[in-house]
């Protein structure tokens, strides 16, 4: 069980990730976000302590996915003490506010750029869930701009 | 109702009354601490606060290895550098910080610096990300009853270089002892009083509605609330209330326990960005954006406000207002409040009134849109919202 929960992990951290950057390209409040961020401004994503994690990172003025590693440098490193504290979070059944209240992560880094993280992921999980699922953890769930179809075939082709 | 899951925390030790200080060195011992640094600043020493300390000492075990009073209003990295260097040349074991935010904060960061054993504490900033190879014995003496910082997990301390606000949140910032003692916060102004003590009715009441609160937080800030209602305007009529006085250094650390452990909202997401551009103090940003981001979040809280009115206003009320109204009957306790405040020693209750001008409220939403503050009020709030806050508050 542990080994398919590791995986189911890896599966969603690597759409979240791309779905980030996808979101950055295709919606203007995600991109609006990003455009604050600086050259080479980067985000890493684990879970502690030894299972998968996920990075991000700002070049040449676009948002992108560098894979599913971990960037210890990165100005913002978001480690999960436990995967059972990260599964729910990346499945949509809990919303990051909510982890962050049950400390079931640690944040290294700038806490004024986790809260721009925050809003991208916010207007991420609009698009990769559905409104069912996002209405349950947001009190305002952002619009979606474009169709969520088109954020997934992005998320899924677009490096 | 328990939350799924929640954490507490709060190890100080508090010594609180009459002749508290007389006991630090018998605590500090038992601590393994014979060398604190003392962190204060100037404008205490001249008013004589570090007098008082020196003669509740006199006689004892304990000795001042080194004192460092440059700290600034708002402290910096440099600020603790340069305490760094005092306490490794003095060859300090322990620190003892008297003082109000400020002084606490340059010790937390302080305390980080030894305990890491590092030259650059900028690698720790963020939550939960402290681990100290070494234990540093701390000792907290507040002379304001506001910040409630010698309960909290907190500290933020600037970097002028790369402008960033550093924040530290971790539980290794927690001080092993907390001196509350009378004699420390008789001298402080009436209108000081006022707003640091609104400082904390805001840290109990937003720990209260916090997305993060739990029952340990709750009975914190519920004892804070009915101490501020009782006390603080007798600590501003009289400075010289002892009773008053102590009651209201007790509510600060109740307080600063309660959010240490709830988080605040967004009262200090705004109040903190208010700050940071107009120079508000952060009392008086607190007093006056309390009652209107109250009315913002009223109907998701209506009725955590509603079992506040109990503490706000006592059983009375409470008993005499309908449940539904309840909540909305906090708030209107709230304004009086300040009101009798505001006419007791000219606690500002405008945003205007401390200066803000219209043309810089979009950019304090902006700011306040980034403080992580926002992550756990109840009800979220995005620029537009804040923005309207800000208009009504002006
Ligand atoms: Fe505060």
């Amino acid at each position: 069980m542990r080994w398919l929960k590791a995986l189911l992990l890896r599966i969603l951290l690597w759409f979240l990730g791309r779905g980030i950057c996808a979101c950055a390209r295709l919606d203007s409040r995600a991109a609006a976000e990003v455009a604050g961020w600086a050259e080479g401004q980067g985000l890493c994503l684990q879970i502690a302590p030894t299972g998968p994690a996920m990075a991000l990172t700002k070049s040449d003025g676009r948002l992108r996915f560098l894979g599913l590693r971990a960037e210890p440098a990165a100005d913002l490193v978001i480690q999960f003490k436990h995967p059972e504290g990260a599964l729910p979070v990346f499945l949509g059944r809990q919303s990051i506010a909510q982890a962050y209240a049950q400390r079931r992560m640690t944040m290294k880094g700038d806490l004024t750029f986790a809260m721009s993280v925050v809003r991208v992921m916010l207007i991420t999980e609009a698009y990769l869930f559905p409104g069912l699922i996002t209405r349950r953890i947001m009190q305002r769930v952002p619009e979606r701009e474009v169709s969520a179809a088109r954020v997934y075939l992005s998320t899924l082709l677009t490096a | 109702m328990l939350p799924r899951y929640y954490e507490f925390y709060n190890p100080v030790k508090v010594l609180s009354g009459d002749h508290a200080l007389e006991n630090l060195p018998y605590e500090m011992a038992h601590l393994s601490a014979s060398r604190p640094i003392l962190l204060t600043n100037q404008q205490l020493v001249e008013v004589g606060l570090t007098r008082i300390l020196e003669s509740a000492l006199r006689g004892s075990e304990l000795v001042i290895a080194a004192q460092f009073t440059e700290i600034p209003p708002d402290s910096s990295v440099h600020v603790v550098n340069a305490a760094g260097r005092v306490f490794r040349e003095a060859g300090c074991d322990s620190i003892i910080a008297l003082g109000g935010g400020s002084v606490i904060d340059t010790a937390k960061g302080l305390r980080v610096l030894i305990g890491q054993e590092t030259d650059d504490i900028m690698q720790y900033m963020g939550a939960d990300i402290v681990k100290p190879a070494r234990r540093v014995p701390f000792a907290v003496i507040p002379t304001t009853a506001g910040t409630g910082s010698e309960a909290t997990l907190v500290a933020v301390i600037a970097h002028p270089e790369r402008q960033v606000k550093m924040e530290f949140v971790s539980h290794h910032l927690l001080p092993d002892l907390a001196v509350l003692d009378p004699r420390l916060t008789r001298s402080l102004p009436p209108r000081i009083t006022a707003s640091t003590g609104m400082d904390a009715l805001v840290h109990a009441i937003e720990s209260y509605t916090s997305v993060q609160r739990n029952p340990l937080s709750d009975a914190y800030a519920w004892a804070a609330i009915e101490l501020i209602r009782d006390h603080l305007p007798r600590a501003v009529a009289n400075g010289h209330d002892t009773e008053a006085r102590l009651a209201m250094a007790n509510a600060a650390l109740m307080a600063g326990a309660a959010f240490s452990n709830a988080m605040v909202g967004l009262v200090h997401a705004i109040g903190h960005a208010v700050g940071a551009i107009c120079r508000v103090a952060h009392g008086d940003a607190m007093a006056i954006l309390l009652p209107h981001v109250m009315e913002y979040n009223l109907d998701l809280v209506h009725e955590r406000y509603g079992r506040l009115l109990l503490a706000l206003a006592g059983p009375e009320l409470y008993a005499a207002t309908p449940a539904p109204e309840r909540g909305q009957q906090a708030i209107a306790v709230v304004r009086a409040f300040s009101q009798r405040l505001h006419e007791a020693c000219g606690l500002p209750l405008r945003l205007r009134d401390v200066g803000v001008t219209d043309d810089v409220l979009p950019a304090i939403a902006r700011t306040a849109i980034n403080d992580g503050a926002l992550l756990l009020n109840p009800k979220e709030a995005g620029l537009d919202d804040v923005l309207q806050i800000l208009r009504q508050a002006l």
